[in-house]
């Protein structure tokens, strides 16, 4: 009997405590709402842990990204109108034979941990990325540079091209003319010497410690990360375009899903915009929210095998791409917010020729090439063939919110009369298969995304495109980053441009718009291009 | 007894390496490549063998199972490739986390799933007893990602009552009681989410095994002899229906472990599920084995434990 008393009291008290929890956090007027509460706070949302590897040169995932581009600063950044900022270099200049970068950089730039910045951190940042060891491979700008093959062989202790002139110059030179190397600088910002110099560069991925602790130069210095839920930043006094004016930056882990809530209740200053719908966007528009658009750096495109025989012919690729109504699709899918690309660039991208085919839907023209291909339907069945084989191909896509263009893709192809089934992967397993061309991954078409970075070919390597190994795409792609100047190289890159819009081993069917949607109290926020923090020192919340 | 428990912890190891051989080998099956993203895509075909030579990606899979085997022996469960850390020390900063959320979910869901368990069987083929077992159902049958979702419609967004997401409050710094209270109502509606499935599953056992028991001869005894219907009830029966249902919630642990994934998810909660799916989605080969592992020890301990209890509270139950 006294148990059962005891029990029923004890289950009591539970219900009771339950509600009361829930009741009374109503009333407290100690409530969470942290964005009310402390203003000196900006909580941007990111909808993936980082995985800490706050490091300018070994990090990978795009959230890392935004965390060293806070706590680190670059030697130029890029500016709204696509042209260079000069950031830690006050000027850079260009030798007449295209080889020789020489940046001149700003005086009295101090290190977090208050050491001074010099022409040392920069020649060391680019230097170890020639390393034999270095933890992420050997890249393309660092196999440009004069005497990086010597140094990641072994046989040079330095690399002949990295010159420390003095404490503030320091010069790159590179084996042959190099005019992307500039958008290389926009992307890798400067390690600190006197921290990753006493690490030999083969242990770089095993400093846990520092990787996660990551000392720079830049706006914000960093505080805290806890795996999972947020990183958090504080104000640099001593930045030298002026202490940033709002205190604390956090980024804070959140669902994709739940974004939206966490905005409109003032959890989260800014997120980004999942879906471009009307009825999506409409809760910002009347809670006062503020959205920001820029031309997107996403591309979604689509992708052949060309090694597949049927695939192999450049009019069976015209045609499927003449199938497809990319303009109804960006209305659908994207409620007319995306861009259309005709080539492997961005439309803003001064290569980007002005008279490429559109590829306008055409089902006539895409049955005319099918036939020229040799595919006829012969038996009748709505399904081209040849050779009495039919026309079936499986097209991969990468995730849910692919699936409405992948079913729209397959609508389409079936006009033409090509039988398309659908296989959803995950996006690494899509990506694994694309890059990897001996390992026997299968695949017929894939639909897939990629973000962009600023400079031209930038995804035009075979790498993308493992299987399209052609010699006239590479050849352009060299010589047009090998021309001594942006003007030499704009007509070599429209060349390529022209030749891609016309071979289509892969294609870009939109690029999705870059949209936030942030707190209106917010000022001076205004991301350009490539950039997710210009001047964000200006950043400041209304009074 | 002793003996008994030696015995169970020597077939334990042997089933963790069958185990381990099964898991290593299906994880190492899934398509993908853990270095996928880390390619800088400025590299040639060339330059990107080298590298994953370098970092031991080609290596044939028994090679790579006797590695890992030789370093988990040592207590080493490796590094993690996608986070940079060691295995154990990710997994340890999210099982209290899980613990927590599990622990929480598990007084929610056995209390009221014991409770009306009782109460229904005690009212059968009453209104009340058709209420619940249509509430059963519904929290049997409900996704917990829509059942989430909804739960932070209401309590989130419409009424403002708990925090949306996250384990604590961000940009404040709270300590002692104010932290605990902080983290209390962030655990408020995961813990539902995840107890109310649970509950739902074991007020269906209570109920079913409340009913067995009450047709059994002893309790028409003990009513013949003129005990009360409560003596009869939670004296008798109930001791008797708590056999199963001890198996029932042991049993439990390791679903409440991995299956609070979807909950984690939605609540951004920094957990074992949500480190296992952000593992499973970067390829992070060492860190599902880890995961993995840890959950398979955590089954086969709840299993043994589980049966211990059954001797504890049946002692017809007898191990040599």
């Amino acid at each position: 009997m006294k148990y059962t008393k005891k029990l029923q009291i004890l289950v009591l008290v539970v219900i009771l405590a339950m509600t009361l929890t829930a009741c009374s956090s109503s009333g407290d007027p100690k409530k969470p709402a942290a964005a009310t509460a402390v203003k000196d706070t900006l909580v941007y949302a990111i909808p993936i842990s980082p995985a800490g590897v706050f490091h300018p040169t070994l990090q990978y995932s795009n959230y890392d990204r935004r965390v060293v581009f806070l706590v680190y600063d670059r030697l130029l950044t890029k500016g709204a109108d696509g042209g260079y900022l000069p950031s830690l270099a006050d000027k850079y200049e260009v030798s007449k034979d295209g080889l020789t970068y020489t940046f001149t950089l700003k005086k009295g730039i101090k290190w977090h941990d208050g050491q001074e910045f010099t022409a040392e951190d920069v020649a060391f940042t680019y230097e170890t990325t020639c390393h034999p060891k270095f933890g992420k491979g050997y890249d393309e700008f660092s196999m440009m540079l004069l005497g990086a093959d010597a140094y990641h062989a072994g046989k040079a202790d330095r690399v002949e091209g990295v010159k420390v002139i003095d404490k503030y110059t320091v010069s790159f030179t590179f084996t042959k003319p190099y005019n992307a190397a500039l958008v290389k600088f926009i992307d890798k910002p400067v390690l600190a010497k006197h921290v990753w110099g006493k690490v030999p560069v083969e242990k770089w991925n095993d400093e846990t410690a520092l990787l996660k602790n990551p000392i720079g130069t830049g706006p914000y210095k960093f505080v805290e990360f806890k795996p999972d839920q947020y990183v958090k930043l504080e104000s640099n006094k001593d930045y030298f375009k002026g202490a940033p004016q709002i205190k604390n930056f956090i980024f804070k882990v959140s669902n994709a899903d739940t974004q939206q809530s966490e905005l409109l209740n003032g959890t989260i200053d800014i997120a980004a915009i999942a879906s471009w719908k009307e009825g999506d966007l409409k809760p910002y528009t009347t809670a006062g929210i503020k959205i920001d658009e820029l031309p997107g750096s996403t591309a979604e495109y689509l992708i052949f095998n060309t090694t597949d025989p049927r695939f192999a012919d450049k009019r069976v690729r015209q045609a499927i791409i003449y199938a497809i109504d990319r303009d109804a699709l960006v209305a659908s899918i994207l409620n007319k917010h995306g861009l259309i690309s005709n080539t492997i660039m961005h439309p803003s991208q001064y290569g980007y020729p002005s008279d490429l085919n559109p590829y306008k839907q055409d089902f006539a023209k895409a049955k005319a090439l099918l036939k020229d291909a040799g595919w006829v339907d012969s038996n009748n069945d709505g399904i081209l063939d040849k050779d009495g084989k039919p026309f079936k191909v499986t097209l991969q896509h990468y995730d849910d919110a692919s699936a409405p263009v992948a079913s729209a893709l397959q609508q389409y192809l079936k006009q033409v009369g090509i039988d398309v089934e659908i296989t959803k992967k995950d996006f690494n397993t899509v990506l694994a298969t694309l890059q990897n061309k001996t390992k026997d991954q299968k695949f017929d078409l894939a639909f897939m995304g990629a973000s962009y970075r600023a400079n031209i070919g930038y995804g035009a390597s075979n790498f993308w495109m493992a299987r399209y190994d052609d010699a006239t795409s590479k050849a352009l792609i060299q010589a047009g980053s090998e021309a001594a100047s942006e003007a030499l190289a704009k007509p070599i890159y429209q060349k390529w441009a022209r030749y891609i819009n016309e071979e289509v081993p892969m294609f870009i069917l939109f690029f999705e718009p870059d949209g936030t949607a942030y707190n209106p109290a917010l000022l001076n926020y205004k991301p350009v291009m490539y950039e997710w923090f210009p001047d964000v020192e200006k950043w400041t919340f209304k009074k | 007894m002793l003996a008994y428990i030696v015995k169970r912890l020597l077939q334990s190891i042997i089933t963790m390496l069958g185990i381990s051989v099964i898991i290593f080998a299906l994880v190492n099956l899934i398509p993908g490549n853990p270095y996928a993203s880390m390619i800088d895509l400025s590299m040639s075909p060339e330059q990107v063998d080298a590298l994953l030579r370098q970092l031991g990606y080609y290596d044939p899979l028994t090679v790579k199972y006797v590695k890992w085997l030789g370093r988990m022996l040592q207590g080493d469960m490796g590094v993690s490739i996608f986070y940079k850390e060691p295995v154990a020390a990710i997994i340890m900063s999210r099982l209290g986390n899980t613990a927590l959320l599990a622990v929480a979910a598990i007084l929610i869901g056995s209390m009221i799933g014991i409770v009306t368990g009782i109460f229904t069987s005690r009212h059968r083929k009453s209104l009340i007893d058709y209420l619940t077992t249509i509430f059963a159902f519904l929290g049997l049958s409900i996704p917990t990602f829509f059942f989430g979702m909804l739960l932070i419609k209401v309590f989130g967004v419409d009424l403002k009552w708990l925090p949306v997401s996250g384990k604590s409050t961000i940009g404040v710094t709270l300590s002692g009681m104010d932290y605990a209270w902080d983290v209390m109502k962030h655990l408020v509606m995961p813990a539902m989410v995840l107890g109310l499935m649970h509950a739902a599953a074991l007020m269906r056992y209570t109920r079913s095994s409340m009913l067995e028991i009450q047709q059994q001869d002893y309790i028409r005894t003990a009513r013949a002899k003129g005990l009360g219907e409560r003596a009869v009830i939670y004296k008798h029966a109930l001791k008797n229906a708590l056999n199963p249902i001890i198996t029932i919630l042991s049993l439990k642990v390791p679903a409440l472990l991995s299956g609070a994934l979807l909950t984690e998810t939605v609540f951004v909660w920094p957990g074992v599920g949500r480190l296992n799916y952000e593992a499973v989605l970067h390829r992070d080969y060492p860190l599902i084995m880890g995961i993995v592992m840890v959950l398979a020890l955590f089954t086969l301990l709840s299993n043994l434990i589980a049966d211990m209890l059954y001797a504890a509270v049946d002692p017809r139950i007898k191990y040599d």
